[in-house]
């Protein structure tokens, strides 16, 4: 009887993390799959380039912008701080980070030691603060421009976020609940505008499709007239809808970057990116 | 014999319109602050459930500040305006609570 019941037992929790570790993976196939479905005529690897995969005036005007790219300072600048910063102990970020290639697509991770999800941006200013400097503002400025220039060197590695373990899976599930939930005085949530009215207009913009989102950041936009990272766009998204934004790399942010990358997983980092 | 038309819960009522009335008429410092506290207490509420809405607090701010000049009934509009965001927001939270998961892509 006891055999038994430890076999059921055991069964059981078997079952349930095969259920719990399974989930991730089949929402990742369903939400490609709705945009492969939804835009047949857009060519998969093609959604990193946002709405200038589904207008084709749009991608005219964008091409031609990107012929003198308005990030390139930004990326230049981001060099220099990445190479030439020393902190107060004689280090430099090359001590946290080593080369400067393929960096971006180690991130976002989660860390199991911290409990929580490391983006590219929140491993920057723990270097800083590592080697007794200040942590730079999390949205803007220069911690977006080495970001510019760390994703520059990126472009063409694939983004392979791993979701594995139930602490994992957990901070996954806020980051999904977070992109599904309504805010703000609009009532609206990221997939009311980035799934459901994908493709549609918005005035006169046309609203992209959350898949491959996450692939061009930092950008600069036109709109802003300078180079911000992905959490100064969650929180731009808040507050277009009325809702309070929060702080750039704020556990609730981490979180929706990370999900969002997981849903974008095989695409290719192209950041930093330039739109409107 | 007139009296007798109200019933007690009527008269409640009545009473309490009597007191808003003369709050927004003549209101005093512990009925604004009062309710602006107890409105103030909703936006934080809602704000730990992650839906403060984006200009709760700056309404309320500008409700402390009619206030201060003297420019108490648009000071009590502000607040009404604010308390109804706030309400809105706590609602909007609760209601979240569960109905995100009918907006999963499956």
């Amino acid at each position: 009887m006891k055999k038994l019941a430890f076999l059921i037992t055991g069964l059981t929790v078997a079952l349930y993390g095969t259920i719990l570790f399974a989930e991730p993976e089949a929402e990742q196939a369903a939400f490609k799959s709705y945009f492969h479905n939804k835009f047949p005529d857009v060519d998969k690897p093609d959604f990193i380039n946002g709405v200038y995969a589904l207008d084709s005036n749009a991608r005219e005007q964008w091409m031609e912008i990107e012929e003198f790219p308005p990030y390139e300072i930004a990326i230049d600048e981001g060099e220099a701080l990445f190479n030439n910063t020393r902190f107060t102990d004689g280090k430099s970020y090359g001590h946290c980070f080593g080369t400067r290639q393929h960096l971006r697509k180690k991130y976002p991770y989660f860390d199991n030691e911290k409990a929580q999800v490391v983006t590219m941006e929140l491993a920057i200013n723990d270097c800083r603060e590592k080697h007794g400097a200040k942590p730079l503002e999390y949205k803007i400025g220069d911690l977006a421009k080495i970001s510019a220039y760390l994703s520059y060197h990126s472009r063409g590695d694939v983004i392979d976020v791993i979701v594995s373990g139930p602490a994992a899976i957990q901070a996954y599930n806020k980051g999904k609940e977070y992109y599904y939930t309504k805010r703000g005085q609009l009532n609206f949530a990221c997939v009311d505008c980035h799934v459901s009215s994908a493709g549609k207009r918005l005035r006169t913009e046309i609203l992209s499709p959350s898949l491959g989102h996450v692939s061009h950041f930092p950008v600069y936009r036109l709109k802003w007239g300078s180079i911000g990272t992905l959490h100064r766009r969650f929180s731009g998204c808040n507050s277009q809808v009325r809702a309070k934004s929060q702080p750039g790399q704020s556990e609730d942010y981490r979180n929706l970057e990370f999900f969002l990358s997981y849903m974008s997983n095989d695409l290719e980092f192209n950041g930093p990116g330039v739109r409107r | 014999m007139t009296i007798s038309i109200f019933s007690t819960s009527k008269l409640s009522i009545f009473g309490l319109c009597v007191f808003a009335l003369n709050a927004t008429a003549n209101p005093t410092n512990p009925d604004f602050n009062a309710l602006w506290l107890e409105v103030d207490s909703f936006r934080k509420a809602a704000g730990i459930q992650g839906h403060e809405w984006r200009d709760t607090a700056k309404i309320l701010l500008g409700a402390k500040e009619e206030f201060k000049v003297g420019n108490s009934e648009k000071a009590f509009v502000l607040l009404s305006k604010a308390r109804a965001e706030s309400i809105a927001s706590l609602a909007q939270a609760a209601r979240e609570k569960k109905s995100w998961k009918r907006r999963v892509i499956k």
